[in-house]
């Protein structure tokens, strides 16, 4: 069965990159749904089934730290894994992530490569 | 290939990343190192580098490439494509360029601190003694130039 991808970024241009990123690292996803923060993104997993998150951190509303510490705190939706993605550099906002759930992170720009490398394992 | 210092070489590695992984194209040093954009094609922006250096950083390219760039992305036609779209791109260009420069630039795991980008309007600003310019073009001839001006900035191994 196809597998769902959540984009969760405020800028649209970023997201369709993403996307595109995904297509290009070979990643099948069968659905690709998108987010333009965090609390969009919640609404999203409440409504759908999806199988994995890449999500940017720096966001107005809901940043992406407010949004994994949200889902950390909802059982329907706190087991789906989440990637962080961000020109963010500190050691500690990427710690913090982690500790709020996030899988791990993945720094822009990005190549398939590590796209593949990163997703892989969780799909 | 000219030998470039490592300033100079940080910041063609990061175009050339950022350009290549975000929105797949090649970029090489333009083989006209006079050549301007004509300021009716222009367009650019700009981002500031507030910590551990002072600086400002713009990125212009010709609208046409900016246009390219954006069907390419959003996999529309040029009638389709909007002035935001555009910006947008321009905007997330400058801000990964600029996070690949600083994070390549200074020591492991140093952090810094950068502004947002901002668009530019009508004629680039004059460039002075502590400004460094990159003259680059796509595979298509495409030209595009980044700026990097402030005294700390470009004195960061640019030795």
């Amino acid at each position: 069965m196809g597998k769902t991808v959540l984009i969760v970024d405020d800028s649209n241009t970023m997201r369709k990159i993403v996307s595109r990123s995904l297509r290009q690292a070979g990643i099948d996803f069968e659905q690709i749904l998108e987010a333009g923060d965090g609390q969009e993104a919640l609404d999203v997993l409440a409504a759908n089934k999806v199988d994995v998150v890449l999500s940017d951190i720096n966001m107005p509303n809901m940043t992406g730290l407010e949004f994994l510490k949200a889902k950390a705190e909802d059982d329907a939706i706190k087991d789906i894994p989440v990637i962080m993605i961000s020109t963010e550099t500190g050691a500690d906002i990427i710690d913090e992530a982690k500790s709020y759930g996030a899988k791990g992170a993945i720094k822009k720009p990005f190549t398939p490569d590590l796209i593949n490398e990163t997703l892989g394992p969780l799909l | 290939m000219p030998k470039h210092n490592p300033l100079y070489q940080t910041m063609i590695t990061a175009v050339s990343q950022t350009l290549e992984n975000m929105v797949f194209i090649e970029v090489t040093e333009h083989f006209d190192r006079s050549y301007e954009i004509p300021t009716e094609d222009l367009a650019w922006n700009s981002l500031l580098v507030n910590d551990p250096v002072q600086g400002e950083v713009r990125l212009a390219m010709a609208k046409t490439l900016m246009k390219k760039l954006t069907g390419n992305i959003f996999g529309i036609d040029d009638d389709e494509i909007t002035q935001a779209q555009m910006d947008d791109i321009l905007n997330e260009l400058l801000n990964t360029i600029v996070g690949l420069f600083m994070t390549n630039l200074l020591a492991h795991d140093q952090e810094y601190k950068m502004g947002l980008p901002e668009l530019g309007a009508g004629e680039l600003p004059e460039i002075d003694e502590n400004t460094i310019v990159w003259k680059l073009m796509t595979d298509e001839e495409d030209a595009l130039q980044i700026f990097a001006t402030g005294a700390s900035l470009v004195a960061l191994k640019n030795d």
